[in-house]
């Protein structure tokens, strides 16, 4: 009974992955999905703009170096976005720099994430998250 | 010139003309102090060369027993860089101008008036050293900062391009080992480990590299190194078989510095020392005070560091462990320069290596010349320069 609580909930939980290499939306995807969560993915940021705006994700995590719409552009778009602006994103980016630190500081993203990086960090860092959104509806 | 002593090693083996020349210099009325050598023959110079002592400027005498004309002055050109004022016989002013195409700095005839022009030439040739010496230092400078601009902008590029696929080969060995099937399978469990290890080490490399092309200015706060110690120690993982010890001076000056930078550069160096001791062994950490410096040395009971390799290791790249990448020291030497400071280390094979970092108390003094006397930075620019 309790299981089935749990595996609800998280199935409940929709994330959107926006990054433009398809192994890594695959293996992301494949991760994601047997931890119970709805993975949608996007190869460019401006399909996962789309995608947002379309799907209202819980959650999304978002590539930084893309072509087309860089992760940048795309979370601007996002926070002047009158449905979606709330959205957690956490950035996943192959530079670790203390613009990152700075963006979080000014509720740019909700987090960020230094590939590679541990799964169990990934799962930490989105339960921690999609917990904040929470507590901000309550 | 701001030291009051010159070294000079006299070569000239004709005993009127040694003693001829040293009475000249013992005359000059400039309040200069001579100390001098000499040597009769050319093997002898280069004996002296070799051997521990240091010399200013060469006077040479182009006639020897075992040398003649310009070879003579080609052959301790090779042998060393000190300046050489070369003695010719009377009026030979072609000699002397060929000795300076060969690699002379001077000369003189012997028919000039030794007393009054063999301190001037002296000096002057010290001085043009000096100013040549630092034009070199500024160049290098230059072209380091350069290199280092294009090799940071080329490794934040490649570290990116990099860690994409790193990220996608770590993620996908951790959806493998989620595999019921692989719990039963030791052999393909192995290769996944060594796949997951493997890209960890791919993943260090790159941080290092990142690190070491952006060695950041330091954040300056006044802090206490005795504070910075006692968090490495808390930071590193000693063995049990390595035993640590600190004598930690307790009236040590706070000074400006950048905490995490020095805590970096402390860690580096223990963990370096202690991976030394593969034995076990025993590290003593200690404070001091000296002049203008505040001290901490870390000395080991390791392996050592050859004479040969001890030249080597603040080269970038440069490394004798298995999974080392040569990036460590040769930022810590720069984290060091960035602070005025200095990196020297003492080493015996078998007996173990002590380093020795300085840091200075007041940086304002002006004897405090950035980089002109810390090997270990020039070390890590000359590496990066030589790719010219």
């Amino acid at each position: 009974m309790l299981d089935s609580i749990f595996r609800k909930k998280k199935e409940q939980t929709k994330v959107l992955v926006v990054d433009d290499g398809p192994n890594m939306l695959h293996v992301l995807t494949k991760f994601l999905q047997r931890q119970g969560h709805d993975v949608i993915v996007a190869a460019n940021g401006k399909e996962g703009l789309e995608k947002a705006i379309a799907e209202e994700p819980d959650i999304i995590l978002l590539d930084l170096t893309m072509p087309i719409m860089d992760g940048k552009q795309v979370l601007r778009h996002i926070r002047n976005h009158s449905v979606i602006k709330d959205t957690p994103v956490i950035m996943l980016t192959a530079h670790s720099e203390p613009e990152h630190v700075n963006a979080i500081a000014e509720h740019e993203i909700t987090d960020y994430i230094t590939k590679p990086f541990d799964y169990e960090y990934l799962l930490q860092k989105i339960n921690e998250a999609l917990e904040d959104r929470r507590k901000q509806r309550v | 010139m701001d030291k009051n002593e010159i070294k000079i090693l006299l070569v000239e083996d004709d005993k009127g003309d040694l003693l001829l020349t040293k009475k000249a210099l013992n005359n000059c009325p400039q309040l200069v102090n001579f100390i001098m050598d000499s040597a009769g023959s050319l093997s002898e110079t280069i004996k002296c060369l070799n051997s521990d002592k240091e010399y200013d400027v060469i006077l040479l005498d182009m006639g020897l027993p075992d040398s003649n004309g310009l070879e003579t002055v080609r052959r301790v050109c090779e042998a060393t860089d000190i300046p050489i004022v070369v003695l010719t016989g009377l009026g030979d002013e072609e000699i002397g101008l060929s000795a300076i195409k060969t690699g002379a700095e001077d000369y003189l005839t012997k028919d000039m008036p030794l007393n009054k022009f063999l301190v001037r030439t002296i000096r002057y040739v010290l001085e043009r050293k000096r100013v040549e010496e630092e034009l070199k230092a500024a160049h290098i400078r230059l072209v380091r900062s350069e290199k280092l601009a294009t090799v940071g902008q080329l490794a934040s590029t490649v570290a990116h391009e990099l860690r994409n696929p790193l990220a996608v080969i770590k993620n996908a060995t951790y959806l493998l080992n989620m595999e019921e099937k692989i719990k039963t399978e030791p052999d393909i469990r192995e290769n996944i480990d060594i796949i997951s290890e493997e890209t960890n080490n791919a993943d260090k490399i790159i941080s290092d590299l990142l690190q070491f092309s952006r060695v950041k200015e330091p954040t300056l706060r006044v802090t206490g190194i005795n504070k910075i110690v006692e968090r490495v120690l808390k930071k590193v993982k000693v063995p049990s078989k390595v035993k640590i010890t600190t004598k930690l001076h307790n009236d040590l000056p706070d000074i400006e510095m950048d905490s995490l930078q020095i805590e970096q550069v402390l860690c580096n160096i223990v963990s370096n020392g202690i991976q030394a001791m593969d034995y076990g062994g025993e590290m003593i950490i200690e404070t001091a005070i000296e002049d203008n410096y505040v001290i901490v040395s870390v000395a080991d009971t390791g392996c050592g560091i050859s004479k040969e390799n001890l030249k080597k290791v603040f080269e970038p790249l440069f490394s004798t462990k298995a999974k080392g990448t040569g990036l460590g020291l040769p930022v810590c030497a720069m984290l060091i320069d960035k602070h005025y400071g200095q990196i020297n280390i003492q080493s015996q094979l078998d007996k173990g290596t002590t380093f020795i970092v300085k840091l200075p108390i007041d940086k304002n003094t002006e004897n405090l010349e950035k980089t002109s006397d810390n090997p270990a930075a020039e070390s890590a620019a000359a590496a990066i320069t030589k790719g010219e």
